[in-house]
């Protein structure tokens, strides 16, 4: 009984850290038809923007975040006017090449002038485990546990209840009906980009914290799980992205626990390739996007 | 004779075009994969797998040279007609972000199976490329393509990339054309997995990773997706473009992700390519997602042009 709650909670945890990349990625593509590869890497500048910021400055957890905060929105504007505003909808394959390379570009930008080594990553909180009952989680993690569900939560509610999540989805269901019945579709495109780049980056800041040490090449491993929660859960589709993301944390876990670890990465691909068959647009997709 | 086989160059000069050969037969094996509507990222994987399949069966087997490139050769179809087959009902972008997950998960796994040598890598494959084995492969390649874009399979797989609904419309066989495709390219990129493995002796879980797989397509994106002379272009031009950077070895990778991002964002078309008067850039691949181009557009690309001028313009 002990085991299986450990190997749960194992699940939980490293689904979390999906959920959190899976999240903007979904949105970006929902809202401006850019499938941003990139998504991943932006979260590894925020961590590494955090530490820059925590190792020279001072160590307050809260300077972290602020600084990662501050880089989501810097990226997500720099984003938006050299990317999504040039090509969009009607280009999605140049967009999509393009977040290639910049993706490319980011890895090996700051492995360049940060190194290619890991580094260590300074601790938000004091390093303490929980214990109950002989199940362990270390409270780094239950952070990024609690972060994944409550930025979820923020980003669902947001765009359910708020005029701003209103608008957003009217421009990611039609924006040419949208931009007729008067919503700033320019502007609201940037917001909701912005906000997906912020989501990634305080997710780099968790993630940091959580595995201690961060290197520039660490979203190549995270972002196959991202395209495959992203295409399982059916692209913008954002609160499929946080159901799917622990999903696949937990199927991971019980694939160590019970085959190996060498087909943890295989299984995902396997759950991916067989949702394709069924419903090529994913669990929680519509079947046809418009606009 | 020996002449005639390293074309009068010296061992360094065989190294690089040996390399940028290689490189070659993968690029026109991607470009032939992607004017078929299918927009491939896992080719760079495909050509780790055969290199991990021609290594193996080497070194195990003892097949000889030929028998290593054939078994390689087929390792790359096979797999690309699976996927293509496990891909059907996907098109455009998503299709793209499949194959690169379905890429990436191949090298996850060679990384973590130790009969493959895990990240350490396949060793001890015997070296027998030699520079002719390159140059005529990449010829042979380039003979079947051109010649399979000159028949009615061509022209069956150019409408298929452009609009597989109208060209299901007009009874070609949608499925078939992507399947065979995919098979096509992917034994190109098994043909140069196999060159590869026997020339360095080596495979790692590297070859198979996602900056493999970005300056694959940068090859084809550089030298203009609409044409196989683009991406022999492509990888012949950045290959040596890099050796003569070797000093600036760091910056070369960042270099070239900011060149791929500015193509694509600038002239999507690449250098060589051409675009049809109105027509989006790339848009043979958007299938389904290609939704506002204005009729007027749609008409005047192709009103314009002859056929034959029509086939190698905007489908990349």
């Amino acid at each position: 009984m002990t085991e299986i709650a450990q190997i749960v909670l194992d699940g939980i945890a490293s689904g979390a850290g999906y959920v959190v990349i899976a999240l903007g990625f979904s949105l970006i593509f929902g809202v401006a038809g850019v499938l941003n590869v990139a998504h991943a890497d932006f979260y590894m500048v925020g961590a590494y923007a955090a530490l820059f910021a925590l190792t020279t400055w001072s160590a307050v957890p809260l300077l972290g975040l602020g600084v990662a905060v501050l880089t989501g929105v810097v990226i997500g504007g720099l984003y938006y006017v050299v990317v999504v505003r040039r090509v969009g909808h009607e280009q999605q394959l140049a967009a999509f090449v393009a977040s290639l390379g910049l993706s490319m570009f980011l890895q090996n930008f700051v492995a360049r002038i940060a190194g290619p080594d890991q580094k260590a990553f300074p601790s938000l909180f004091p390093r303490f485990t929980y214990e109950v009952g002989g199940v362990v989680l270390p409270q780094a993690q239950l952070v990024l546990i609690v972060a994944a569900v409550l930025l979820s939560a923020g980003v669902v509610v947001l765009l359910k209840y708020s005029p701003l999540g209103r608008n957003i989805r009217a421009v990611a269901a039609n924006s040419f009906v949208a931009a007729a019945m008067g919503v700033d579709v320019r502007r609201t495109m940037l917001v909701a980009v912005a906000l997906s780049c912020v989501v990634a980056t305080v997710g780099g800041v968790m993630i940091g914290n959580a595995q201690s040490t961060i290197t520039p090449f660490m979203a190549n491993s995270l972002s196959v799980k991202m395209f495959i929660v992203v295409l399982v859960a059916g692209a913008g589709s954002i609160g499929g992205a946080a159901v799917i993301g622990f999903a696949l944390g937990l199927l991971e876990s019980l694939t160590i626990a019970f085959f190996s670890s060498s087909y943890q990465d295989m299984v995902g691909l396997v759950a991916l390739l067989a949702v394709l068959l069924v419903r090529p647009a994913g669990v929680f997709g519509r079947a046809t996007r418009v606009g | 004779m020996d002449a005639i086989l390293t074309l009068g160059l010296t061992p360094y000069w065989q190294g690089i075009v040996i390399v940028a050969g290689i490189a070659a037969i993968a690029a026109v094996g991607l470009q032939f994969t992607i004017s078929s509507g299918q927009f491939s990222l896992v080719h760079g994987a495909l050509v780790g797998a055969s290199s991990y399949t021609a290594g193996v069966v080497s070194v195990l087997f003892g097949f000889d040279f030929w028998s290593a490139v054939v078994a390689g050769i087929a390792a790359g179809a096979l797999l690309g007609a699976v996927i293509s087959v496990l891909l059907l009902r996907l098109d455009g972008v998503l299709f793209g972000l499949a194959t690169l997950a379905i890429g990436q998960a191949l090298a996850l796994f060679a990384a973590n199976n130790d009969f493959l040598g895990g990240t350490t890598g396949y060793n001890g494959v015997p070296l027998r490329t030699e520079l002719w084995h390159v140059v005529a492969g990449l010829i042979v390649a380039l003979a079947i393509v051109f010649a399979l874009r000159a028949s009615r399979v061509g022209l069956a797989l150019e409408a298929t990339g452009r609009d597989p609904v109208v060209a299901r419309s007009v009874g070609i066989p949608v499925g078939m054309i992507r399947v065979g495709g995919f098979a096509f390219g992917g034994a190109l990129a098994g043909l140069a997995g196999a060159l590869n493995v026997q020339y360095l002796s080596f495979v790692d879980p590297m070859a198979l990773n996602f900056s493999t797989e970005v300056q694959l397509l940068l090859f084809v994106v550089i030298g203009g997706m609409s044409t196989p002379v683009g991406a022999v272009v492509g990888a012949f031009g950045i290959t040596i473009a890099s050796e003569l950077l070797r000093f600036a070895q760091l910056d070369r990778a960042w270099i070239l992700g900011l060149l791929l991002m500015t193509v694509a964002l600038i002239r999507p078309q690449g250098l060589l390519g051409r675009r049809s008067v109105g027509a989006p850039p790339f848009a043979g691949a958007l299938g389904r997602f290609r939704s506002r181009r204005s009729p007027s557009a749609s008409a005047s690309d192709t009103d314009t042009l002859p056929e034959h001028e029509k086939s190698p313009t905007h489908a990349p």
